[in-house]
Parts: C-alpha cells; structure tokens; sequence
C-alpha cells in the first residue's frame, strides 16, 4: 500500500527530527550545582563567578583544550577563551578574583558537585541527573 | 637581595611548610617579550617616570616593555595570602625582580575585604594589571597617560565593599599608607617618599560597561643623591574612567586631573575581527608645573593590532607617535633637549604576551 504523499513528507519529517535530536540536546550546557544548594543565582552572577569572582563558591572549569569549554563561554559571556582569560588575568593578577579550579573532564566536574553543597560546575545537558541540579540552562 | 624579596620568600617557604591539608594553592604567572623602536636621536623614549633606559635612536629596546610575574597564593576559609614578583624593567636594570603584591587579605563576608600588606597603587582603571600585557589590547597602557601613574605600589592597607542592586555591582575601595622609589629625571638621580597616601574610588558595573571614579591625596617629599630636600608637595587627583567591552567593541577612557602634574584624557576604540583586535588609541595631555617652551598640550594618536594565539598567547604591534615636548616620556642627559621646540616621533613596538 502506498503512503499518501502528505503523509510521505510528514514521516520524512519526523524522521529528521529524531535524527537530528542528540545533536539538538548536545547544543544545551548545564550549569549545575550541588542539590542541597538553596541559592538562586542570575545567568549575571553565574558569569561573575565562573569570570573568577567566586565567592563563597567552588567553581569548577574544564581545560582549555575541551571543545565544550569554548562553548560553554561562547554561549554564556559570548566571548573567546582568549577574551576570557585576559578577562580573568585582570581579576587574579590585582587580587580581584581567582579563576575557577580546572578539573580534567566534564564527569570529574560533575562527581565534585555532586559531593560538595557549595560547588558549581557545567557539563553537557545530557548527562544531568538526579545527583546534581540545574542553576541554568545555555541553550 | 632586598629585604622585601626576601620577606617574599620567607614567607612562601612557611606557608609551604605548615599549610594546612584543604587549604587551596594557586601559581600563575604572566610575561611579556617585547621590541620598542624610535627614531629619536638625542633622548630615550621611555613609558615610565621611574625607568633611565629606553628605546633611541632607532636601536630596537627589548627591556621596556618586557617582563615576567609569578604569583603564589594561599587561601583558606575566609583568609588569602598573595605574594607576586615581577621581573621587569626598573631605574636602569633589565628584567629586576622585586615584590609588587605580599598582602593578606580577610574576607569576612562575600562583600566586604580587608588587605593588608604591599598593595598596587589603585591610581587609574588599569593601573593594578598595566604589567600583564595579555590583559591588555594595547603594548603596555596609554603611555602619554600611565606615565603619570608611577608609584605603582605602596605598603598599607585597603578595605573593599561591595553590593549588587539587581544586575548593577557597586564597589568602593579605601587605600591608606606610603611608598618610595627611586628616579631620574633631566641627567639627574633622586629619592622620592611619598606619605599619607588616601585614596578612594569607586566602581559601578553593569554587564558589559564598568564606570569608574577615584580620588588620591599624598605628601610627595623628593629628594637629591646627597639626601638634600629638593621638592615638596601635597598632591592630589581626581580621576573618572570607563569602559564598555561586550566581546566584539571596546569603548574605553579616562579623564585625569593630577594637580600637580598634568591634566590627561585618553580615548580607546577596539574591534575584534575574530582572533584579531584593532584598538586606536588618542591621548592629549596639559603638562603642568614646568615653564618650557612648547611644553603645554602635548598628545598623539597610537594605533595597535592583537592576535590571539590560542588562549594564553598573543601577538601584538604598534604604532604611536609622541611629540618630544611630552617631557615624561623621554629621558636624556642633555638639557637642551628639553628646551628645544617640539617634534613628533613614530614610536613602533612588538610583543608576545603569554600567560601560565
């Protein structure tokens, strides 16, 4: 039996949506916290902290040689990681800041979280669970 | 070794030592590798009151500009310690290592914090990071302003306090204490101790724009190589500022009333071209307190281009032009340069920055 041609391009379409879905949920990066965490925190604070005004938090990073990283600020100040460095270089070399502590991957950063009530990392949108929770969403 | 680094060192090698586990440490450091050439023959162009070397006469300079800090701190719970030496230029030695930053700061809140120790003048906008050439898109700061913000450190305290309303953060910062250096100016070597230095300023940040305004009086007492008083004065600036950088332009200034010196604004316009940055610079300055000819309203355009080189490298070049009667900027031993009418000069520089 052949498929009306409305219904054709309707599962054509549907198909390349759930194809293109992974790659849709990869483009989302979590900013995420501890769950005890009780704070609300805007997408501006969020930025100051991870700039290196950390306050009373822990804020992890990722090396500069991950490709969520660059992202990560592209999506969150919009910015370079070399912007961002020179950026951070003026806080932690006037005693302003201090960048956040790089740790080797995106799942050490999530384990960290997971285990200190003030700590605040990012990590790719699909590997959120139940152990931390999400401050942010950078679409 | 002078007493200051040695202190340094002293302490970096206690807190080694005895740091309790948990504690957190940090090392970084910063550098900067950089040419200055100028066609100037009779005197050296040199971007800093405190320095008697610089680029001339068409040799290339590879000690003005270039440097190299290392910064430890300590922290833990609401206390830091920070300590950063930086080997760069000073009077006429290359590459002099001393101690820019020791101070320990106490944090008793998320907005309020207390340093104490050896501190950077917070003078103009950019005066605490002017060394770390990859913070900045230019070589070294504006020159034909900066060089009025010499005393780049003193010994004493400063209380910061800040609050956010909404989206916009406040802060104030109080500085109190002294400071001296050593100097030369027209063939000549001298001593200067300045005392009851306070200053205040304050910033007002609101994403991508940062406003600025700081108030600074001190006693300056100078003094010849015989130990003999040869000038005094109780001075005083106002100074307003800002900058506005969201990834792509920067709009950067600072107007700055320095009594006894000079009145002194600079314009900045950036543009980022991916990893390039295109920033042209203008300064004018109205020289104070000396009657030379020609020696009032002195200023010129700098034009310079950055590369960021991955993320903790960048390349830049530069061109400016400094008239001779910008008297602060050139050093030389015959008088009759400072006399003579003005000119302009093509300063050009090269740089590689890093950070680590």
């Amino acid at each position: 039996m052949r498929m009306p041609a409305s219904q054709s391009w309707i599962a054509l379409l549907v198909g390349a949506l759930l194809a293109a879905a992974p790659a849709l949920a990869a483009e989302r990066i979590a900013v995420i916290a501890n769950p005890a965490l009780e704070d609300t925190l805007s997408r501006e604070e969020i930025a100051r902290l991870f700039l290196g005004r950390n306050g009373s938090y822990r804020v992890y990073d990722l090396p500069d040689r991950s490709p969520l990283k660059a992202r990560f600020y592209e999506k969150l100040l919009g910015k370079t990681l070399a912007q961002v460095n020179a950026e951070r270089a003026r806080l932690a070399f006037s005693g302003r800041g201090t960048p956040p502590e790089e740790l080797i991957s995106a799942k050490a950063v999530k384990s960290a979280v997971a285990s200190d009530p003030r700590a605040i990392g990012y990590i790719d949108g699909r590997e959120v669970d139940e152990t931390v929770k999400v401050l942010l969403w950078l679409e | 070794m002078n007493p200051s680094r040695n202190t340094l060192l002293l302490v970096c090698a206690a807190l080694l030592a005895a740091g309790p586990a948990g504690a957190d440490w940090d090392l970084r450091g910063f550098g900067t590798l950089a040419a200055v050439r100028s066609d100037e023959p009779r005197a050296a162009f040199k971007p800093d009151l405190l320095v008697t070397e610089g680029a001339e006469d068409g040799e290339l300079d590879w000690g003005m500009y270039s440097n190299l800090g290392v910064q430890l701190s300590w922290r833990a719970q609401r206390w830091a310690l920070t300590g950063q030496a930086v080997a760069r230029r000073r009077g006429d030695a290359d590459f002099e290592p001393d101690v820019d930053w020791l101070y320990l700061k106490w944090q008793p809140q998320d907005a309020v914090d207390l340093k104490l120790g050896r501190l950077v003048m917070p003078e103009f906008m950019i005066s605490d990071y002017r060394f770390v050439g990859y913070a900045l898109p230019t070589i070294g700061p504006p020159a034909q302003a900066y060089v009025y913000s010499a005393l780049t450190r003193f010994d004493g305290g400063q209380l910061g306090l800040q609050h956010d309303f909404g989206e916009v953060r406040l802060g104030v910062q109080a500085s109190a204490g002294k400071t001296d250096a050593d100097f030369g100016f027209m063939g000549f070597d001298y001593t200067i101790d300045v005392t009851d230095i306070r200053s205040l300023n304050a910033t007002l940040e609101y994403r991508d724009l940062l406003l600025r305004a700081a108030h600074l009086e001190a006693h300056f007492h100078v003094f010849d190589t015989q130990g003999n008083l040869a000038f005094m004065q109780d001075a005083e600036f106002d100074a307003l500022g800002a900058r506005y950088d969201d990834g792509r332009w920067l709009v950067q200034g600072e107007w700055i009333d320095r009594k006894d010196l000079a009145e002194v604004y600079y314009l900045q316009l950036g543009r980022r071209f991916g990893a390039f940055q295109l920033t042209g610079t203008y300064t004018q300055a109205d020289i104070r307190g000396f009657d030379l000819p020609d020696q009032r309203d002195v200023g010129g355009p700098a034009l310079s281009l950055r590369y960021d080189l991955g993320s903790t490298f960048a390349i830049k070049a530069q061109w400016e032009r400094v008239p001779t009667n910008a008297i602060w900027l050139w050093h030389s031993n015959d008088l009759m340069f400072y006399l003579q009418p003005a000119q302009d000069r093509d300063i050009y520089s090269v740089a590689l920055d890093f950070l680590f």
